[in-house]
C-alpha cells in the first residue's frame, strides 16, 4: 500500500513539475475550401481560413493583421504558389483574388480562373498553410453540375496535384 | 451515391486522425484514464464504459453541430481536462470496486456524463470543416472517431500487458500472473502521469 502510494506520488509529482511536457490539447489546423463551375464558365473557389494563421502565412510572420478586406496582392501573392490548378495536359490555370471577407475568426478567399467550363482534367495542389503546421489538413469540396467529391490534402501529400472529379 | 461516399470517408478520415493524433492529447488521455484500471480479461467492461462515453458525445456532438446547443469555447476547453482529472482522482483513490459506490456501475455513468463534455470539444473542431451539409460529415466524423478509439484503445491494452511485465519482475512475481496489486501500481501509474498532465491544462485554461 504504501509503495504504490509512493509510485503514484512521485509520478503525479514529477508530471507536475516538468517544464518541458510537450503534450497538447488538440489544435485546429484546418481549412474548407469548395471548389465549382459557375454559370458564366469560370471556375470559382472559396477558400476558408482561421484568420489568424492565414494572416501570418500571408504576412509570412506571426501576429500580422488580417488581410484587407479588398485584395491588396498579397492573398494573391501567397495563395499562388500554395493553391494551384492545372488543366487538361498539364497547363496551369491562372487564379485571381476577387474578394477577401472577414467572418468572426474566420476569413473567405474568393478566386476564379476564367475559361474553363468543366472540372474534368482539371487538378488542384492544396499547400495552404503546410508551411507552418505539420498536421495541416485541407479539405477541399468540389461540385460540377450533379458530381460532387470530398478530398483531403495533408502535408504528406499535398504537393501531389489531386483530379477534381 | 459517390459523392456521399467520397464525403464519409473523407470525415471519417478526420474523425480518425483527430482522436489518434498524439499531438493533440487530451481524448488519448482520457481514453488512458477511463482504461487504466483493467485488465485484458475486463475488456468487456472497458467497452461498456467506452461506449457510454460515445453516446454521450455523440449526443452533444450533433446537438451542437447543428446549432441547438451552444457551450462557450473556453468553458468546454477547460472541462475537457477537468473531466481528465476527476477520472484519474478515481482512479487513485477508489481501491477496492466491488465494494464501491454503486458497484462498478456508476463508471459508464460519468463516462457517459464527461463524453458530453468532449462530444462539445469535437463540435468545435467539426464546426470549422463544413458550410451546409451535416448530416453526412457529421456522422463520417463519428464513424472515424470509433475506429480511432478502439485503436487507441487496443494499444493502451498492448502498452500495459508490456507495463504489467516490468512491474511483475521488478516484484520478483512469477512470469505470466498478473495479480491485483500488479494491475493497481500500473493503475496507479498511469493515472498519476495523466493527472499531471491534465491538472496542467486545466489550470492554462481557467475561462477566469
Amino acid at each position: 500500500m504504501v509503495s504504490e502510494t509512493l509510485v503514484a506520488l512521485g509520478l503525479l509529482i514529477g508530471g507536475l513539475g516538468e517544464p518541458t511536457c510537450t503534450l497538447t490539447m488538440h489544435p485546429l489546423h484546418t481549412t474548407l475550401t469548395e471548389v465549382s463551375v459557375d454559370a458564366g464558365a469560370a471556375i470559382e473557389i472559396r477558400m476558408r481560413a482561421f484568420i489568424d494563421d492565414f494572416s501570418a502565412a500571408v504576412a509570412g510572420r506571426r501576429d500580422a493583421s488580417p488581410p484587407h478586406s479588398a485584395p491588396d496582392g498579397s492573398v494573391e501573392r501567397y495563395l499562388s504558389t500554395r493553391l494551384m490548378l492545372t488543366g487538361p495536359g498539364g497547363r496551369a490555370v491562372t487564379l485571381r483574388v476577387t474578394s477577401v471577407r472577414h467572418e468572426g475568426d474566420v476569413v473567405w478567399v474568393t478566386l476564379r480562373a476564367a475559361g474553363v467550363r468543366t472540372l474534368a482534367g482539371v487538378r488542384l495542389t492544396n499547400r495552404v498553410l503546410f508551411e507552418r503546421y505539420d498536421d495541416q489538413v485541407n479539405i477541399v469540396q468540389t461540385r460540377d453540375g450533379p458530381r460532387r467529391r470530398t478530398l483531403l490534402f495533408t502535408s504528406r501529400d499535398g504537393a501531389t496535384p489531386k483530379p477534381l472529379v | 451515391m459517390a459523392a456521399a461516399v467520397s464525403e464519409l470517408l473523407a470525415f471519417a478520415s478526420l474523425g480518425f486522425r483527430h482522436i489518434t493524433d498524439p499531438r493533440g492529447a487530451d481524448h488519448i488521455l482520457f481514453l488512458l484514464a477511463l482504461a487504466a484500471i483493467y485488465r485484458f480479461r475486463d475488456w468487456r467492461e472497458c467497452v461498456w464504459v467506452i461506449t457510454a462515453f460515445t453516446a454521450g458525445h455523440s449526443i452533444t456532438l450533433a446537438l451542437a453541430v447543428t446549432g441547438m446547443l451552444d457551450l462557450p469555447e473556453p468553458l468546454v476547453e477547460f472541462l475537457i481536462p477537468v473531466t481528465i482529472v476527476a477520472t484519474a482522482i478515481e482512479n487513485l483513490i477508489v481501491r477496492e470496486r466491488t465494494v464501491a459506490f454503486w458497484g462498478r456501475r456508476y463508471r459508464p455513468v460519468f463516462a457517459g456524463v464527461f463524453g458530453l463534455v468532449h462530444g462539445a470539444g469535437f463540435a468545435n473542431y467539426l464546426r470549422s470543416l463544413f458550410v451546409d451539409r451535416i448530416a453526412v460529415p457529421l456522422f463520417g466524423f463519428n464513424i472515424g472517431l470509433e475506429v480511432g478509439q478502439l485503436v487507441v484503445i487496443a494499444a493502451a491494452f498492448a502498452a500495459f500487458a508490456a507495463l504489467d511485465r516490468m512491474i511483475g519482475q521488478a516484484m520478483s512475481v512469477t512470469r505470466g500472473a498478473v495479480g491485483d496489486r500488479i494491475v493497481r501500481i500500473r493503475a496507479l501509474a498511469v493515472s498519476a502521469i495523466v493527472l499531471s498532465v491534465a491538472t496542467r491544462w486545466a489550470v492554462e485554461r481557467l475561462p477566469w
